[in-house]
């Protein structure tokens, strides 16, 4: 019998929010199940709600035609389900063999010995049924990203798994470990596992699902089988019929060029890349991720020694990986993707936490002058909007919102020239974003240049002057306000047109 | 991070080991003599004995900084038992019980209440000296006499030390239960990710517990080795310097201090590159004050040498 997955009128609310509504939702054994949608758009609340992180507000779940009740993630795993995360869940120090078996270890016999000839010997075996080769005595942390993934996936397969949920697998993997992926995605359908591939990239969908759905506002709005839609039938689907109207002001940019790259490339990550910065300029990277902008603008910002091409900045031409330290002194400021691991330092005060970068600026007399860091500090504050009880809360007590305007405002004194911002909305709610967009835009009135990464189209469409679509580190277009055209932007993003 | 483990892999300390006592040996011929052997195999029982069981506790990612005045309490229990009854019997029954109890409490307190175990090993340290200085008043001691002391602190058998071969015996069992045995791999486990471990099934909380335990007993064996082999005890025994070079060892032999990582085999030659540094500071008669700052050196020297030599190696092949 062929086991089938179906999620029947499911919805969930998060408070006012109607995360979903009505979503019905089928997967069958044997074949891949792509599910398509905008950031927001409910693909990984419906995923939370079938691995049991989150409970439904109504509707069922039957798996082969039974209703059944996830409540853990636990029940999920019994249920036959497995969730590959973007984060791994593997001990590095472990050989794959020991990470697979991991809390259910085989002995020998009734002793209380490992045995290990044994535990190899099972997961050469489910490797070889899949066409794959893999030394199970290796460690863990030897392996590539891509292979990390397939001992993750051999390890749900091998705890009974038939149906596998996969979150963005290729957004880190090389194009070899692709190939080696998708070989083992096909051997797996004609092995009997149900996947569920959650995806934008247009050209992988159309390679390996057999059902494409889409979802938009928590709600399906597609679902066909492959050979039946179009990669543009599905961009589309995505974005909505209607066409946002935007009220960018046009501006006119007349300010001077402040950062000019020109046919930068770094191996695997990016290539042949040119753009222009002008004071008061907003330029949008966007792609999907792994489209390797992150790293040309932490290039940008002298983290990376090994690029060729050249970068100008102020009509200097820069030494690769002259390191942030030199960059500050530039007058460039970065805000990081991660702010809980790469902006903010925890156990410290808001007001430390701010006044980092303008420590070295506030000494007088080989003294720190408090009172002048105090009052850079207040406008700081009160500049962005951040809510904290005092200066002094420590930071991490802070919203997301509230950290991520805080790792703006050390950027905010007069010598700032180039902002870096990467992802600057993740994981924030509504009225921060809006209160970020306004920084934004204050400090472009003012004559900052600012290069910005963005995986969401709307944000993208707002804020830039200028956009450039990526895809695997190349360009592939370079809009210009106002002529931008949303859907072919994200058709650039998804590969499009390009062959797997 | 720096990594010292990674430079430790490359088997260097067996060199740098052997280096040593080259030098030692050009330095004064006696320091390799049958008799100097003999005599650094019964040192380092005690910081053997600490070192293995803070291997299992800094590998799941934690620190038992109790071990070294813990052993010094477990040495005075035995000789409160052996004053009271003029036997061992009772008194290394005694040891075993509390000891376990000390790594018992430990663990609980870190595994259950989620305190970090610095934080309790240390209030433990001063309590356990605390203790020992109330059971025997400061400047007293009691002497151990006897065959039992005799036996564990100066017989031989094929002219090795009985208290060297018992460390040996639990470095086996120790290297056993670390690469053979599910527990090994769950200590491992959790001190590369707690997180992960846990959602691969592994009970965390008593593999913490389990590691205290451990720990804990092996204090107890430190105490027992100790105090047979000096032949009395009193609470000014050095169980901080005993705990440091213990944890010295371990790190010097590859074991990653932030868990997750460490071998056996690494650890024991950790051992006796401090146990030679030790002996052999002693045999050059060097001044007391002096024996820590050389000790730091020799330990800076060697490893920043390696750590070093290692970093240029990674550098040519990228």
């Amino acid at each position: 019998m062929t086991r089938r997955l179906d999620m029947h009128g499911i919805g969930k609310s998060f408070f006012a929010t109607r995360a979903l509504d009505n979503v019905d939702f089928t997967c069958i054994a044997g074949e891949v199940h792509a599910l398509v949608g905008l950031n927001g758009a409910g693909k990984s609340t419906l995923m939370k709600i079938l691995g049991g992180v989150y409970q439904r507000d109504e509707g069922e779940i039957l798996i082969d035609g039974q209703t059944v009740e996830i409540t853990a993630p636990a029940d999920a795993g019994r249920h036959g389900i497995a969730m590959i995360h973007q984060e791994l869940s593997l001990i590095n120090e472990l050989t794959v063999a020991a990470n697979i078996f991991l809390g259910r270890e085989i002995r020998r016999g009734r002793t209380p010995f490992l045995d290990k000839a044994g535990m190899a010997r099972a997961v050469r075996a489910q490797l070889d049924r899949f066409g794959l080769s893999l030394d199970p005595h290796k460690p863990v942390r030897e392996l590539n990203s891509g292979e990390k993934q397939i001992v993750e996936i051999i390890r749900a397969l091998m705890s009974d798994a038939w149906l596998i949920v996969m979150d963005e697998p290729t957004s880190a993997l090389s194009e070899e470990d692709k190939e080696m992926l998708f070989d083992f995605i096909r051997r797996m359908k004609a092995e009997g596992i149900a996947i569920i591939y959650i995806s934008h990239h247009m050209p992988e969908i159309f390679s390996i699902a057999e059902q494409v759905t889409v979802m938009r506002d928590g709600r399906i709005v597609l679902s066909e089988r492959t050979g039946e839609t179009t990669e543009d039938a599905v961009i589309k689907s995505m974005t909505g019929a209607e066409l946002d109207q935007f009220v960018k002001p046009h501006k006119q940019i007349t300010g001077e060029v402040v950062l000019s790259v020109e046919d930068l490339s770094s191996p695997g990550k990016y290539e042949g890349v040119s753009l222009d910065v002008h004071a008061g300029e907003i330029v949008v990277l966007t792609g999907l991720r792994g489209c390797g902008a992150p790293d040309l603008a932490k290039a940008v910002f002298g983290l990376d020694p090994d690029y060729t091409g050249t970068v100008r900045y102020m009509g200097r031409t820069l030494t690769p990986g002259r390191g942030p330290a030199v960059a500050v002194r530039q007058g460039m400021g970065l805000v990081t993707e991660n702010r809980d691991k790469n902006g903010i330092l925890p156990p410290l005060s808001v007001r430390d936490n701010i006044a980092l970068p303008f420590l070295e600026k506030s000494v007088t007399a080989g003294l720190i002058d408090g009172a002048r860091v105090d009052g850079i500090v207040d406008k700081a504050i009160r500049d962005t909007s951040t809510k904290t009880a005092s200066p002094a809360q420590e930071i991490r007590f802070l919203s997301g919102g509230n950290k991520q305007k805080i790792c703006f405002s050390r950027w905010l004194d007069e010598d700032l020239k180039l902002l870096i911002l990467l992802e600057p909305t993740r994981g924030i709610d509504v009225h921060a974003k809006a209160d970020i967009y306004r920084i934004i835009e204050d400090l472009a009135e003012r004559g900052v240049a600012i290069l910005i990464l963005s995986y969401e189209i709307d944000e993208v469409l707002m804020l830039g002057d200028r956009v450039l679509t990526l895809f695997e580190g190349r360009t592939v277009q370079d809009y210009s306000y106002p002529h931008f055209d949303k859907d072919r932007m994200l058709a650039d993003m998804a590969g499009a047109g390009h062959a797997t | 991070m720096p990594d010292l483990s990674r430079v430790m892999r490359e088997r260097n300390i067996i060199f740098v080991t052997l280096a040593l006592c080259l030098v030692f040996y050009l330095i004064s011929p006696r320091f390799l003599s049958l008799d100097n052997m003999s005599a650094i195999s019964r040192q380092i029982v005690p910081i053997g004995l600490i070192a293995l069981g803070q291997f299992f506790v800094v590998v799941s990612g934690n620190i038992d900084l109790s071990m070294g005045m813990g052993s010094v309490l477990f040495a005075i229990v035995l000789g409160v038992f052996f004053g009271l009854t003029g036997g061992v019997a009772l008194g290394i029954v005694a040891v075993i019980v509390c000891s376990l109890a000390l790594g018992f409490f430990n663990g609980v307190l870190v595994a259950k209440l989620g305190l970090p175990a610095f934080i309790v090993t240390l209030s433990m340290l001063f309590s356990a000296q605390g203790l020992s200085g109330l059971i025997i008043p400061r400047g007293q001691q009691i002497f151990l006499m006897g065959d039992f002391f005799r036996f564990i602190g100066a017989e031989t058998f094929l002219g090795l030390y009985w208290s060297f071969l018992f460390l040996l015996a639990l470095f086996a069992l120790a290297w056993v239960v670390y690469n053979h045995t599910s527990w090994g791999a769950a200590v491992i486990a959790v001190g590369n990710s707690e997180e992960n471990a846990r959602l691969a099934g592994v009970n965390v909380d008593r593999v913490k517990i389990g590691v205290f335990m451990v720990s804990g007993l092996c204090s107890g064996f430190a105490g027992i080795m100790l105090s047979s082999r000096m032949g009395f005890v009193q609470p000014g025994l050095d169980g901080n310097g005993l705990l440091l070079d213990g944890i010295a060892a371990i790190i010097i032999g590859g074991t990653l201090i932030l868990g997750g990582r460490g071998t056996i085999g690494g650890a024991f030659w950790g051992l006796l590159f401090i146990g030679i540094i030790n002996n052999a500071l002693n045999l050059l008669n060097v001044e007391d004050v002096w024996h820590q700052v050389f000790k730091g050196a020799v330990i800076l020297a060697a490893l920043g040498a390696n750590w070093l030599l290692w970093q240029s190696r990674q550098v040519e092949a990228h």
